[in-house]
């Protein structure tokens, strides 16, 4: 028994610990250190839970099959692995039309330091920030103004149905040429592309209001501003989150096509560059900033104001 | 101080699918003195939470009038709703301040808390918090707000007796406080006659008054057996209300 715990354990505590750090783990208190207890996940193994040397493998066994599956499934890790895929089958493609990774990386940082990438990102971030609160706010007044007044709705239900199904493509070009190839027509294609979904959802969310608080609201006389801000508005944050979510994923893809067709900058105007040039690696290098910046909007951004919303309840 | 006159010709109900209204309330009047604890008895189902909605200016779709003479301009109504219906994203204490009018001495919410027994729970958010706490808080800030008129449609149905009885107590405990005019709903007897100065049966369909009857009977003399027998006097003195007992 003291043999196993020593040789064994106790020997590949330290081991653990490096494993630990590498999953992201907490760092392993006493009981991990001389390896009888191991927290993985939510389990809980308790190696002295039984004195029979068998059931004591048996469950350190069990710690290190967790150990490596957290390790084998830990999102860097399949990055990581996927990466790997990528520069296998570029080597074996051994073309300039599948680069590897490393030549992604270095346009990456070539584009990154000559101030290119970080442009046209930015301008398409600012037509985005742009074309995003507009469509917001307008479509959150609206959808509450139908949701609100059944008649109005009734009226123009068929109008969104309609805005729903045109596709993006057809709005641009409209766009473009009625409006001429401006910045203006860009960001109105962006909004009247977004703006039917952002109605719809908050009207789901106007239609749901708890009309219990809204009278009691009314009873109390909280007002206007405060039932607004106090009753209305708590209810309908998880929709704004929610068409702010698929907003943006909308957004982001129509706003590339918007600046393809008709403006002289922005990622979409590049990759467009790249594309007539040939020129892959580039387009997965902006690609890849791309996709970064998305994330650290939706992680930075979009979770902390969705766990905020959620802070009351249960 | 405050007296309530309701005058309700009719009140109709609209059913999606029916053509015609379906008439609830009918020639329902009825006038509250200052500072009345009148009980309002009847079946359930029979439009007394109607009756309620319409004197707290909620309803106004009906024929009539209702009038509450108040000392301010416009009346303060505090309503004790059947569920709390309080903010589930705001804490207790951020629930009942955002009902305060502007001049309200803190101190007496604070009393408040203390009394119904929430003082420790202000900064919880309502989720957390038992059917019975959260029917104190809601009946702390119905009488935090110092209301013209009360209005309480059955804030006890659905507690287990004991918890039931501790909050009718505290009820009657504040509103012996600073007395105003209570409108009290109820279909439960025994609970109307413990606490009102007089009992009003509502009954039919559409309903309308079918007994008011004063209780002489003092407060503090109102025991489980007074009760009763009050009640059975109720019964042989009035058989038109008999059914509803």
């Amino acid at each position: 028994m003291s043999i196993l715990r020593n040789r064994k354990i106790r020997g590949s505590g330290s081991k653990f610990r490096v494993v630990y750090r590498a999953c992201g783990l907490a760092a392993p208190r006493q009981g991990h250190l001389t390896g009888e207890l191991f927290i993985i996940g939510n389990t809980f193994y308790n190696i002295t839970s039984t004195r029979c040397r068998v059931h004591r493998v048996i469950i350190l066994l069990q710690v290190v099959l967790a150990l490596k599956m957290r390790i084998a499934f830990h999102p860097l890790l399949s990055i990581a692995a996927l990466a790997v895929l990528w520069h296998i089958a570029a080597m074996a493609a051994a073309s300039p039309l599948l680069p590897s990774p490393t030549a992604v990386a270095a346009v990456l940082t070539r584009e990154i330091q000559s101030g290119q990438l970080p442009y046209h990102l930015g301008i398409t971030l600012a037509r985005l920030a742009g074309s995003f609160a507009l469509a917001m706010s307008l479509g959150t007044w609206l959808g509450i103004l139908l949701g609100r007044h059944p008649k109005l709705d009734r009226f123009f239900d068929s109008w969104l149905v309609l805005f729903l199904n045109i596709p993006a493509l057809v709005t641009i070009i409209l766009c473009y040429v009625w409006f001429g190839l401006v910045e203006s027509a860009a960001i109105a294609a962006v909004v009247i592309n977004k703006l039917p979904n952002v109605i719809v959802t908050i009207r789901e969310g106007t239609r749901a209001l708890d009309r219990d608080l809204l009278e009691m609201a009314e009873v109390y006389r909280f007002g206007r501003l405060k039932t607004l801000r106090h009753v209305v508005w708590p209810q309908l944050y998880p929709f704004v989150l929610a068409a702010s979510r698929t907003g943006l994923a909308l957004i982001w893809k129509i706003i590339l096509v918007v600046e393809l067709l008709g403006r002289s900058n922005g990622m979409g105007y590049q990759l467009h560059l790249f594309f007539q040039m040939f020129n892959v690696s580039a387009i997965l290098a902006y690609t890849l900033a791309f996709v970064v910046v998305v994330q650290l909007i939706e992680l930075g951004i979009l979770k902390p104001l969705d766990r905020h919303a959620r802070r009351w309840r249960r | 101080m405050t007296e309530v006159r309701i005058e309700i010709a009719s009140k109709h109900y609209r059913i999606e699918g029916r053509l015609d209204p379906v008439p609830i309330l009918r020639d329902v009047r009825l006038t509250l003195a200052s500072g009345e604890f009148a009980c309002l008895v009847g079946p359930s189902g029979c439009g007394k939470t109607t009756l309620l909605n319409i004197v707290a200016g909620l309803d106004r779709d009906y024929r009539g009038s209702v009038e509450i003479a108040a000392r301010r301009t416009q009346p303060r109504i505090g309503y004790v709703f059947q569920n709390p219906r309080l903010l589930p994203w705001r804490t207790v204490r951020e629930n009942i301040a955002l009902a305060l009018p502007e001049a309200t001495d803190p101190a007496y919410v604070d009393h408040l808390f203390e009394v119904v027994g929430l003082k420790d729970t202000g900064d919880i958010y309502p989720e957390r918090l038992s059917v019975g706490m959260s029917r104190r808080a809601a009946l702390v800030r119905a009488f935090a707000i110092n209301p013209d008129l009360l209005l309480m449609d059955e804030p006890f149905v659905s507690l287990d007796p004991p918890t039931a009885r501790r909050i009718r107590e505290l009820a009657t405990r504040l509103w012996r406080e600073r007395p105003h005019t209570v409108l009290f709903v109820t279909h439960d007897l025994h609970e109307a006659i413990e606490l009102a100065d007089r009992l009003v049966f509502l009954a039919g369909s559409p309903a309308s008054v079918m007994g008011d009857i004063p209780i002489k009977l003092p407060r503090r003399e109102r025991s489980n057996e007074a009760i009763e027998s009050f009640r059975r006097e109720l019964r042989a003195e009035y058989p038109l209300i008999r059914s509803l007992l």
